[in-house]
């Protein structure tokens, strides 16, 4: 809910622009995307490979490539962090914005045991010594439901399952209490049942500390039961956003309505055929100068092509009184 | 192309059991080993197909190299159309493979990223069920069975890293097709796709098992996805069979504590029908 | 096709490539120019003009016994390139092959053939040379044998290691799948995805080839006379190290010439036939 109280919200993205260099020049990777977050409010990204969610997720930490130009405005609790000097930077992620990455074989470092990592940014940033570091890391361990975490402290990575290693990735994201908390994909490489119980960690904690999550996944059934909010990306820009449960029950924009038609879903007969979008996501090089779904989209006008498509509300406010924007002027005709 | 006329019951496994020896962590005593599958146990008809559920380490992949005769069991025996595919000659087993071919869960890791997809495609019909009339007739081959999984014949003479995973992915099938097979074996076919490349390729199989009557032995992670596509369904958990039979009813009325517990935890399942499977 | 132009392409822009690319073409049209020609003959003796500084006869001068050295610099390049392309050749066809078929039926196989090279690896290259020649005299072939020998462990380590991680990957599995036998597999696909792996340790192993050859021939085992090797030229620099200095350079940038040149040569292509196809999505 917009707490109007606190004019400073905790995450202020406007008209975020992002340009990478391609083995074909210059392309337009991030096209204005802008959000705005609460403490203790949940947003989703959803979109597939090539929609900038990642990509996204990585401007606001500051780890984009060097040569990547980034252009309008993240402000964190106020703070300008586009043009912000890496030093500066550095000071800002593990202690007050931290990220809990998709790969935790690759994200830990297989020769540093488990305790090491954890107090890493406890030393960095709180100027721990090594003693209570490693006790702090026990108390985050043992937060993040971790069996037997005493005697996983000395572990390494390898020694623990796919989904012990998430857990320890969280309590290294939460050691110093962060303010905001990017988890990318965090549950893809685990098995299902793995994922709903770390799913229900990420939820617990982010409650308990109040923190801003931004959760970013390809999997729509995810969002469903964890964010209040969710932004539908496409070819770098951000097509739809509502309230959760407004999203799921009335979509507006076309590539949202293909995204969900296409799912298979547990109550469809045999052999149903899913509906797809036809066509595939272009290179970012080859996105039209308009609406970047212009090609593939049912409901295309010449118009499309050629003008970038104004932000629209979509009729009520929802249960919760968060907009329920679409970035397609045409939408009421599906 | 399939040698001999397709029995009834086209896959028979019958107490299949791996075990993998692993590597030794210590100088003196037994190595340790793995029993990968134990007493795994199953039928397939032709036409009809099966879906194999499990969570990483259940052994259903194990289970997919098995059926295809990529590695030795331990115990039990794959009985292909009535032949035992791991006690069968090599020229025998040569011949029964045109019946049974496979698709890979890595779009980039199961096509050569050296050879052309024409040399790709036809790769089966080299050295399975050559055509007497040489080069144009395989090339003629290759560009029918590009076609009907809805790619280009100009498509036969580029490389794989020209395409995109679905593209890729259509192209193994493609490749799979071309001896006209009774089963196709697809391990995770689509896994690794966009939700909607996942649709279209999830659509062209149906449309080909409809078209051709193909069996599948779909191995899948995704409860969702062998809903959509199986008969049937057996579920493994640690390499052991826990539940199966026809999918409509498993997934509805499942019995077994660990079916239950990897169908609630499918994110976002709040479908009217699991709103049935408890009242 | 336009795929190999654009790979050329690439290739011509990057530093390595060209600057080791252009050495190495040097070199080897110096050999061939000297199979036709060289400014004096190189069995010439002049003694009245020995240790000449260089002149416009001489362009680098004359050796102890008035040899031309621009011309025995020139024909002794033949020794290294001879040296270079039969050692290397020794080890790719050799131990190439060892490697793959150790990756391919793995088990004890693998086994032996791992140990054995891992036994001649340990033997020093030059330590085999010494041995070869007590036994059957000095001479160039004798150490083209040795150094070639040496090769072999390298190239089937290397290959073996390659070749198992084109194994893994699904499209051999595939190929079993389609009825394609191991050796079927190791020729159509294992060894055309480890091409580029031992293409780069050729180039290495020749830069070593030339190095061995020059201290083998330095140490008097190698080339003998009057067949002009490199490293007999440093050799015979040393003796008159007081009187012409100079005579030990020109050997000795030769030789650090060619082996740089061949290194550049292979980071290049090292670059322009790997992340080729890693970068391709």
């Amino acid at each position: 809910m917009a707490d109007m109280s606190n004019p400073t919200p905790l995450l202020q993205v406007s008209d975020l622009r992002v340009t990478l260099p391609t083995a074909r020049g210059w392309a337009q990777a991030l096209r204005g995307v802008s959000l705005r977050m609460e403490r203790g409010q949940t947003v989703g990204l959803i979109g597939e490979s090539g929609c900038g969610k990642s990509l996204t997720a990585l401007a606001l930490m500051g780890l984009l490539p060097e040569r990547a130009q980034v252009s309008g405005s993240i402000l964190l609790h106020g703070q300008e962090l586009v043009g912000m000097p890496e030093p500066q930077l550095c000071q800002l992620r593990g202690a007050r914005m931290a990220m809990i990455f998709q790969e935790p074989m690759t994200a830990l470092n297989p020769l540093h045991p488990i305790w090491k990592q954890i107090a890493e940014p406890l030393r960095l940033h709180q100027h721990m010594g090594v003693a209570e570091a490693k006790a702090r890391a026990l108390e985050l361990l043992d937060r993040v439901q971790l069996p037997r975490a005493r005697e996983r402290l000395d572990a390494y990575p390898h020694q623990l399952s796919g989904g012990q290693r998430q857990r320890v990735m969280i309590s290294i994201a939460l050691a110093c209490s962060p303010d905001l908390l990017i988890a990318d994909e965090p549950t893809t490489a685990l098995d299902v049942t793995v994922q709903k119980e770390v799913l229900a960690l990420i939820k617990q904690l982010v409650n308990e500390d109040g923190m801003g999550l931004l959760l970013i996944s390809h999997d729509l059934g995810l969002m469903q039961d964890q964010v209040d909010r969710v932004m539908v990306m496409y070819g770098g820009s951000v097509v739809e956003s509502a309230a959760t449960p407004e999203l799921f029950a009335h979509r507006a924009h076309p590539y949202t309505r293909g995204l969900f038609a296409a799912r298979p879903r547990l109550g469809l007969a045999r052999g149903t055929r899913l509906t797809t979008i036809s066509g595939s996501v272009p290179e970012l090089m080859d996105l039209p100068a308009g609406c970047a779904f212009a090609d593939r989209c049912t409901l295309a006008a010449d118009e499309c092509r050629h003008t970038p498509p104004q932000v629209e509300s979509v009729g009520l406010q929802g249960l919760s009184g968060e907009p329920h924007a679409v970035s397609c002027p045409r939408w009421r005709l599906s | 192309m399939t040698p001999s006329p397709i029995k009834p019951t086209l896959l028979e496994v019958r107490q299949l059991g791996r075990r993998f020896v692993m590597p030794r962590s210590a100088m003196w005593g037994p190595a340790s080993s793995l029993q990968a599958l134990s007493d795994v146990s199953l039928s397939l008809k032709a036409g009809k197909s099966l879906g194999i559920v499990g969570e990483s380490g259940s052994g259903k992949s194990t289970l997919a190299r098995l059926v295809m005769a990529l590695d030795q069991p331990t115990e039990g025996q794959v009985l292909f159309n009535g032949v035992d595919v791991h006690k069968a000659g090599t020229s025998q087993l040569r011949h029964l493979r045109s019946g049974f071919q496979m698709v890979f869960q890595d779009p980039y890791g199961s096509l050569d990223p050296r050879q052309k997809v024409l040399s790709i495609v036809t790769e089966p019909i080299q050295t399975l069920a050559k055509p007497s009339d040489g080069r144009s007739a395989l090339r003629e081959r290759a560009a029918e069975a590009l076609s009907e999984v809805g790619l280009r014949t100009a498509d036969l003479d580029k490389y794989p890293h020209e395409f995109s995973g679905g593209q890729r992915q259509r192209i193994a099938i493609a490749r799979a097709l071309i001896t006209r097979p009774a089963l196709i074996v697809a391990d995770e076919p689509v896994s690794a796709l966009d939700v909607s490349v996942q649709a279209q390729v999830l659509n062209l199989m149906m449309d080909l098992q409809d078209r051709y009557g193909l069996s599948y032995l779909l191995v899948s992670h995704d409860l969702a996805v062998v809903n959509l596509m199986c008969d049937d369904v057996l579920v493994l958990q640690s390499g052991q069979v826990v539940e199966q039979g026809p999918a409509a009813h498993i997934f509805q009325h499942a019995e077994h504590p660990y079916t239950r517990m990897l169908i609630s935890a499918v994110p976002g399942t709040r479908d009217a029908f699991l709103e049935q499977e408890k009242t | 096709m336009q795929d190999k132009n654009h790979a050329l392409r690439r290739a011509l822009r990057h530093p390595s490539f060209v600057a080791g690319g252009a050495m190495v073409l040097l070199l080897v049209l110096c050999a061939v120019l000297s199979l036709f020609w060289s400014p004096y003959p190189v069995a010439d003796i002049d003694i009245p003009n020995k240790l000449a500084s260089p002149s416009a006869a001489h362009w680098m001068g004359t050796d102890s016994l008035g040899r031309d050295i621009g011309s025995l610099l020139l024909v002794g390049s033949q020794n290294s390139l001879l040296v270079g392309f039969i050692a290397v050749g020794i080890g790719l066809g050799v131990g190439v092959p060892l490697g793959l078929l150790a990756s391919a039926r793995r088990g004890w196989v693998e086994e032996v053939i791992m140990r054995a090279s891992d036994f001649t690896f340990a033997f020093p290259a030059l330590l085999s040379a010494i041995m070869l020649t007590a036994i059957y005299g000095p001479g160039l072939v004798v150490s083209i044998a040795a150094i070639g020998i040496f090769n072999i462990p390298v190239f089937a380590r290397i290959s073996r290691g390659a070749a198992n991680a084109v194994w893994s990957r699904d499209f051999t599995a595939a190929a079993r799948a389609a009825g394609k036998g191991p050796v079927s597999i190791t020729v159509a696909h294992v060894l055309p995805n480890i091409a580029s792996v031992l293409i780069v340790q050729a180039t290495i192993q020749f830069a070593i080839a030339i190095l061995a050859e020059a201290a083998l021939s330095y140490l008097g085992l190698g080339t003998q006379p009057p067949q002009p090797s490199w490293g007999r030229m440093l050799n015979e620099a040393q003796s008159q190290m007081f009187q012409a200095p100079m005579l030990a350079v020109y050997p000795g940038a030769a030789i650090a010439l060619a082996v740089l040149g061949l290194n550049l040569l292979g980071d290049g292509l090292r670059d322009v036939l790997d992340p080729r196809l890693a970068r391709q999505r």
